[in-house]
């Protein structure tokens, strides 16, 4: 009797384990399911994400592309307009700025910044020489933009629409005197040698060198002195 | 001439005037223009007006389509400055024929060209100086416009190439228009 009570005993406690079991199993079978379905929708959300997402990446290469034509455009804009016009002093102004932000804005999307490296060396006659090494510039830009760029729009000069060149009489602040000239030099395999048609006529390139120089002049504006 | 001859040697010598800035508007070409031979040439064989207009319609052309850019407001007096070549064309012509020649001195047409690319050069800088000045021109700002190591460069291009236009090509195209009118009169 003892056994066959603890028998039913057993069968009853095997059969209340096999309910609260089955009844946990179902409970999670549930949520399972539920996570599941979740799982799908979350899916799909990342998926239409992901697509919006190369959608924008899509527009700002395209932005940043435009950007950069924008850039070459006002480039253009700023080398062909009268010195003294509020336009060209704006533009000059910011053209530096806006290059930088391209760049800048290049940089951190991973996109290479089509630029070139150039070297610029101001020698202001007194000693003091500023070197802008590896710098970055716009393919296209000659070496009066690059330069307007490099020393953030401190360029001062006056435009001659007849020869298509601006004569420059202030290089980052110093001025030309009635004695001295700013002369404009560019680094060939033989050395430095004076641009003979101006800043306007020297395209730069990979690795162009070039060289203001606050400079005395003879009766033929022959420069005394050489960067 | 008849005027619809007149328009017609106008618009070739225009056609040509623009041709030819255009294949000279490279850098190594930097203020060499056969633009001031053929106005020469143009008032020399055809009198002032036909010079004049073949001036006047080039520069403003060029000043405005030119690839280097627009020059915008200094536009008029280079058309302006394109009037003495016209006149110093109509001028050698009157001289020349009261002496009874029909071909002028190579060397005197060179010098005359060059002349009046000085007074070209000198007026356009003038130009050039009152507009980047205006209204605070100096009498220093001025001389330093006109006269400075850009203005000399291209002075001297301009001044040398047509002295050298002048010299070998206005009499060579005197002469040849000439002879081509008078084949078909």
């Amino acid at each position: 009797m003892v056994a066959r009570g603890m028998f039913l005993g057993v069968v009853a406690l095997l059969a209340a384990l096999l309910l609260v079991s089955a009844t946990l199993a179902a409970i999670y079978y549930q949520d399972y399911q539920q996570q599941v379905s979740q799982n799908q929708k979350e899916g799909e959300e990342l998926d239409r994400a992901l697509a919006s997402y190369a959608t924008v990446q899509g527009s700002l290469n395209s932005s940043l592309k435009d950007y950069n034509t924008t850039l070459s455009l006002l480039a253009d804009s700023v080398a062909n307009l009268n010195t003294s016009t509020p336009s060209y002093l704006r533009a000059s102004g910011a053209l530096a700025t806006l290059w930088a932000e391209y760049r800048s804005l290049a940089k951190e999307q991973g996109m290479k910044a089509v630029s070139l490296a150039v070297n610029v060396l101001v020698d202001f006659g007194n000693g003091t020489r500023r070197w802008y090494n590896d710098s970055a510039a716009q393919a296209g830009w000659n070496a009066y933009v690059t330069t307007l760029v490099l020393l953030d729009g401190h360029l001062d000069a006056v435009w001659y629409p007849q020869y298509g060149e601006h004569f420059v009489t202030g290089v980052a602040g110093v001025n030309q005197t009635t004695t001295t000239s700013w002369f404009v030099w560019v680094k060939g395999a033989g050395g430095w040698a004076v641009a003979g048609s101006g800043a306007d006529g020297v395209q730069m390139d990979n690795g162009t060198s070039i060289a203001w120089t606050l400079c005395d002049y003879d009766a033929s504006f022959n420069p005394q002195c050489s960067p | 001439m008849k005027p619809t001859a007149q328009v017609a040697v106008v618009a070739t010598f225009t056609a040509l005037v623009v041709g030819s800035d255009l294949a000279l508007s490279g850098p190594e070409f930097s203020n060499v223009k056969l633009l001031d031979t053929l106005v020469f040439v143009s008032a020399y064989l055809f009198g002032l007006r036909v010079g004049a207009a073949v001036g006047v319609l080039s520069e403003a052309i060029w000043s405005f389509a030119s690839p280097v850019g627009s020059a915008g407001v200094v536009a008029p007096f280079l058309v302006a400055g394109e009037l003495l070549f016209a006149l110093a064309g109509y001028g050698a012509a009157r001289v020349w024929r009261r002496e009874g020649r029909t071909y002028p001195n190579p060397l005197f047409v060179g010098a005359l060209l060059a002349l009046c690319a000085f007074l070209w050069d000198f007026e356009t800088n003038a130009a050039t100086a009152m507009i980047a000045f205006w209204p605070g021109v100096t009498v220093s700002n001025f001389l330093a416009t006109e006269f400075n190591p850009l203005t000399l460069a291209f002075t001297l291009a301009h001044e040398g190439s047509d002295f050298l236009f002048g010299v070998l090509l206005a009499p060579t195209f005197i002469v040849m228009i000439t002879r081509a009118r008078r084949r078909t009169l």
